[in-house]
């Protein structure tokens, strides 16, 4: 970094205070299909694609888009400069705006690190680094997040293309179009409409964890730095409203994990793993409750391996709005069997906040609560939905004062200004075994990892991993549920591969790999039309992703 | 059959919500846990366990002169009843001390200047003749100490004491997803100097142009390095081998930490004033600002060698601090009240932010908040939003804010108000501080332990 920084630092004469310019955020420059945060995989920004860059004062009030070919470099006063060295490209904008500006990276672009300069109305911005590679794919998203339902069409026999919806699923064995960016650079002009035609970039299809043929990958003749892949949905892809999608080109660069609706019947799409689909496609209230024992392993940046406990209620409504393409991360699960991966800017841990497009009203379920188990009852207060019981660490001779220890509990509440009362029963089981937890330490992220455990006859099993990379503020988390009665679960690489690997310094990284248990419970309240309890046992350990 | 799929159905979807569950709560209650470096050497800290409502809470103690000057909840949101500030602790104190009623449990007691009093001498002020940083100092005076030997546990403490015993250990455990340590009862712990950690401090002598290195547990002084004259600042790498020394006389010193020898001095042109260090996350480069010149000397570590120089749009650059990432330096310019964010891949600013006499800046794990600290008197620290550059909050400090220090779970932030003989102690969840009269003249800073 230095020697670039050298060659390109040395005669420059003394810049100008900036301040007063147009601004790129920091880590303002992302894929425009993925959002994917510099410093997670798959975020750098390859030539031929589409990207976005977030800022201030970057361009006119009202957005312009480019309506015509040849590109031009500058765009209602916006010009964009990439910058390695001696060596300027002129990047060509698509649309601008004050807040936001979509581009394409040209297919000439110099790989590596190039710094990115904004010029409007001869104002020049600051400079943002941008690591430029040949490839990097990234899927549109319905809901703009780079989460939650891809852009894809149906190709039916008939000719028609209808989008792949909620309403609208696509059948096993049928062809699917999908449309991202970061296939790779084209040797025609990048500021005239892109030629038809295969790239040389490979790629591979999962959906649902399933390979599936691709039958064509390469730009959509329609627009510049627009990719399009068709492929046959595979015969034995899961059905459901939110099947997992990705994609990998030259058997290395991972795109972000996106969703499809999968029915062999086609139209709506059908759940059945999970009665929640139905409220999130369909609008309504629904409300969940858990009385959660985490535990965790730690033993990794610390002197010595030391298991922490904690116990917790959880308790939250909400009310939605139908919408085709309605995604709420968690909620809206992948099939079991296979994997979703959220990823986002922040640190998951510290935030909580994941990129969620869904519209949703938080309803009131009232604040006092108690809790009547084998220990006697215990009055607590929800706040932000969730409550503390009880907690262990085996340190300093502290005594355990775990709560929610195996047996039948009792919840009951006064209910709130949206949600009735409640008062329901729920059984915690005895805790399960992760049986190969301490051979976990080091995960290779190219290759399987297979989770065993024993102990959890009748409860579902959910596998969940997460890596926050802290100095560039970002996330990644995979969420994975295991079919009924498996007692060993594999993770495939292709999702792995979506966490950021962990930096030699733990302190900048906060991986982390749980395999959660539940035993489900029901209830009815007034005032939500789908109400689920559960008590879960959390059994997680620290990881090095490597 | 019915029956059966009907419970398969209700197994599934409880796995479909069981994280809806489990996230919302991990995420919206994990406060990460304490992971509290050395605290500067105005004053030590030690560890305390106090219970509220049934609740375990971590409490740090801020110590001074033998006062306790500030206890701070690291743990979690709550707040104990515990909040005794000034209490008058005697420095000969050889044992815990119970702080008396409607106090927390006290398990360590800090002296004064702690580790090393053999080289500082508490309540002297040390008249400046010169510029800050500019090494106008006199009488001897520690500049800067980072830590060795202490592992990178996420949460993790070291606290030293010139009262017997002092203090070193680690919490070794962050908060994943779990609440608050609960208890009933109100244990009374003690916490031994970890020996086994051996944790070490350097410090600089900016007079006496050594650079010294002392065992924490013992205060026992390990090493004396002869260092080009009036060093600066020094710096560990990331991997914990080479201890990096700037000397306003013209001087770079990399010392060997495993010798504790100069493995080799760099000398500079006359013109080139070494002040301000960073280092890279990667520890493949250092920055290095020059007092006397617009420039910025580019270091490469692994060959120890200067590599270049980044030429800066002003005179008298003093600290400079990398952004987690190491895209940004945000380099002080006290002489013309304004820090500039340099873009490191091209050198160009990108953003001066006005500031009274700037003198440090601490961001934050994620890069998303700096803190610079405002040293005219009035004192302040300013907290910007690094998104926008916007300065959300001016918090008082006081006067001749120096040095910023963030803990690395990013809630304590101290500042050493050097004219003013006073540290202030800020919350970053609040952004509320508190300054603290002390005897003497804080000034230098400690850096969290690197790996």
């Amino acid at each position: 970094v230095y020697q670039n920084l050298i060659r390109a630092a040395v005669g420059l004469s003394a810049a100008a205070a900036l301040w007063a310019q147009p601004a790129i955020y920091p880590h303002g420059v992302v894929n425009a299909a993925s959002l994917l945060s510099p410093g997670l995989p798959g975020s750098a920004i390859a030539q031929g694609s589409a990207f976005t860059i977030y800022g201030a004062g970057i361009g006119p009030a009202t957005g312009v888009q480019v309506s015509s070919f040849p590109l031009a470099t500058t765009l209602s006063g916006v010009s964009i400069a990439a910058v390695q060295g001696d060596t300027t490209i002129n990047v060509l904008p698509l649309y601008v705006r004050q807040d936001q500006i979509n581009a394409l990276m040209p297919s000439n672009a110099p790989l590596g690190w190039v710094s990115l300069r904004i010029t409007y109305n001869n104002a020049k911005s600051n400079p943002s680094p941008v690591f430029v590679v040949r490839d990097s794919p990234g899927i549109y998203t319905f809901t703009g997040t780079g989460l939650g339902p891809g852009a894809m069409q149906i190709i039916n026999s008939d000719g028609s293309l209808p989008l792949n919806s909620n309403q609208a699923s696509a059948k096993p064995g049928q062809s699917v179009q999908l449309y991202l960016t970061g296939l790779g650079p084209i040797s025609a002009p990048d500021n005239q409409p892109p030629p038809a035609g295969n790239l040389s970039t490979s790629v591979e299809v999962w959906v649902g964890g399933v390979l599936a043929t691709v039958a064509y990958s390469g730009r959509s003749p329609c627009c510049s730095g627009l990719d399009q892949i068709v492929f046959t949905v595979p015969a034995n892809s899961p059905p459901g409203c939110w099947v997992p999608v990705q994609i990998r080109t030259s058997k290395a660069n991972i795109s972000n994990s996106v969703s499809m609706a999968i029915n062999t019947s086609g139209g709506p799409c059908s759940d059945p793993a999970n009665p929640l689909s139905s409220t999130i496609v369909n609008g309504g209230t629904m409300g969940s409750l858990s009385l959660t024992r985490t535990t965790i392993h730690q033993d990794v940046g610390v002197n010595a391996p030391v298991d922490l406990a904690g116990d917790s209620l959880w308790y939250s409504a909400n009310k939605l709005t139908a919408n085709p393409f309605a995604f709420r991360p968690f909620a809206s699960a992948p099939p079991p069997g296979t994997c979703a991966v959220y990823a986002g800017i922040g640190d998951y841990w510290a935030s909580g906040k994941i990129g969620d497009a869904t519209v949703a009203t938080s309803l009131d379920t009232g604040k006092q609560f108690t809790i009547t188990g084998p220990g006697g009852p215990r009055a607590v207060t929800l706040t932000n939905a969730s409550a503390p019981v009880g907690s262990y660490i085996p340190l300093y001779s502290l005594p355990s004062l775990l709560f929610l220890g195996p047996g039948n509990f009792t919840i009951s509440g006064g209910g709130g200004a949206d949600v009735g009362a409640v008062n329901l029963a729920l059984t915690v089981p005895a805790p399960f075994t992760w049986t190969n937890r301490d051979q976990i330490t080091k995960v290779d992220r190219t290759q399987p990892l297979t989770l065993t455990w024993s102990g959890t006859s009748g409860q579902a099993i959910q596998i969940v991993g997460e890596n926050s990379d802290l100095p560039t503020n970002s996330s990644a988390l995979f969420n994975c549920l295991v079919p009924a009665g498996a007692t060993s679960f594999t993770v495939p690489p292709q999702v792995l591969a979506a966490l950021p690997g962990t930096r030699s310094s733990s302190l900048n990284s906060t991986g982390v790999i749980f395999v959660m248990s539940s035993t489900p419970g029901s209830f009815s309240v007034p005032g939500l039309n789908t109400a689920f309890a559960s008590a879960v046992y959390s059994n997680g350990k620290t990881v090095i992703l490597q | 059959v019915k029956e059966e799929l009907a419970m398969s159905l209700k197994r599934n979807f409880t796995t479909a919500i069981l994280f809806l569950a489990f996230s919302a709560k991990s995420f919206a209650q994990v406060t990460d846990y304490p992971h509290i470096p050395f605290l500067p050497w105005f004053g030590a800290g030690s560890l305390d366990v106090c219970e509220k409502d049934g609740f375990h809470h971590y409490i740090l103690y801020y110590v001074w002169g033998g006062t306790v000057t500030q206890i701070s909840d690291i743990g979690t949101p709550y707040l104990c009843d515990c909040k005794t500030k000034g209490v008058n602790i005697p420095e000969s104190a050889a044992a815990p001390v119970e702080l008396g009623a409607n106090t927390c449990v006290t398990v360590g007691i800090g002296g004064e200047d702690l580790t090393i009093p053999s080289i500082f001498s508490p309540g002297q002020r040390n008249e400046p003749g010169g510029f800050p940083g500019g090494g106008l100092w006199y009488g001897p005076r520690p500049w800067a100490m980072p830590l060795t030997g202490v592992t990178e546990d996420r949460a993790r403490f070291a606290t030293s004491a010139s009262a017997s015993p002092p203090y070193a250990g680690t919490v070794p455990f962050r908060q994943f997803g779990l609440p608050p340590l609960y208890s009933g009862t109100d244990p009374k712990i003690s916490l031994q100097c970890n020996s086994a950690l051996n944790p070490t401090v350097f410090g600089v002598n900016h007079d006496d142009a050594v650079v010294h290195r002392d065992n924490m547990c013992t205060g026992e002084r390990l090493a004396e390095i002869a260092v080009p004259t009036r060093p600066q600042q020094v710096r560990l790498t990331p991997d914990g081998l080479w201890a990096i020394v700037t000397s306003f006389d013209n001087g770079i010193t990399f010392i060997d930490t495993s010798t504790n020898t100069a493995a080799k001095v760099i000398r500079t042109d006359s013109n080139i004033n070494p002040g301000g260090l960073a280092i890279s996350p990667d520890g493949s480069y250092a920055l290095v600002t020059s007092l006397g010149q617009p420039l910025m000397l580019v270091l490469d570590i692994a060959k120890q060698e200067i590599a270049g120089q980044i030429p800066l749009g002003r005179n008298f650059p003093q600290s400079v601090r990398l952004s987690p990432d190491a895209t940004l330096a945000w380099v002080t310019y006290p002489f013309d009240s304004v820090v500039e964010v340099i873009d490191i891949l091209t050198g160009i600013p990108v953003r001066g932010i006005p500031v009274g006499t700037p003198s440090d800046i601490a961001l934050n794990t994620t890069g998303t908040v700096a803190y610079i600290a405002s040293g005219g008197a009035p004192g302040s620290v300013l907290v910007v939003d690094t998104k926008t550059y916007t300065v959300t909050k001016t918090i008082p400090a006081g006067a001749g804010a120096t040095d910023l220090l963030l803990s690395s779970d990013d809630r304590i932030l101290t500042v050493n108000n050097y004219f003013g003989d006073s540290i202030t102690v800020i919350d970053t969840a609040t952004l509320s501080g508190q300054t603290i009269p002390v005897s003497g003249a804080p000034r230098g800073a400690v850096l969290v332990p690197l790996q």
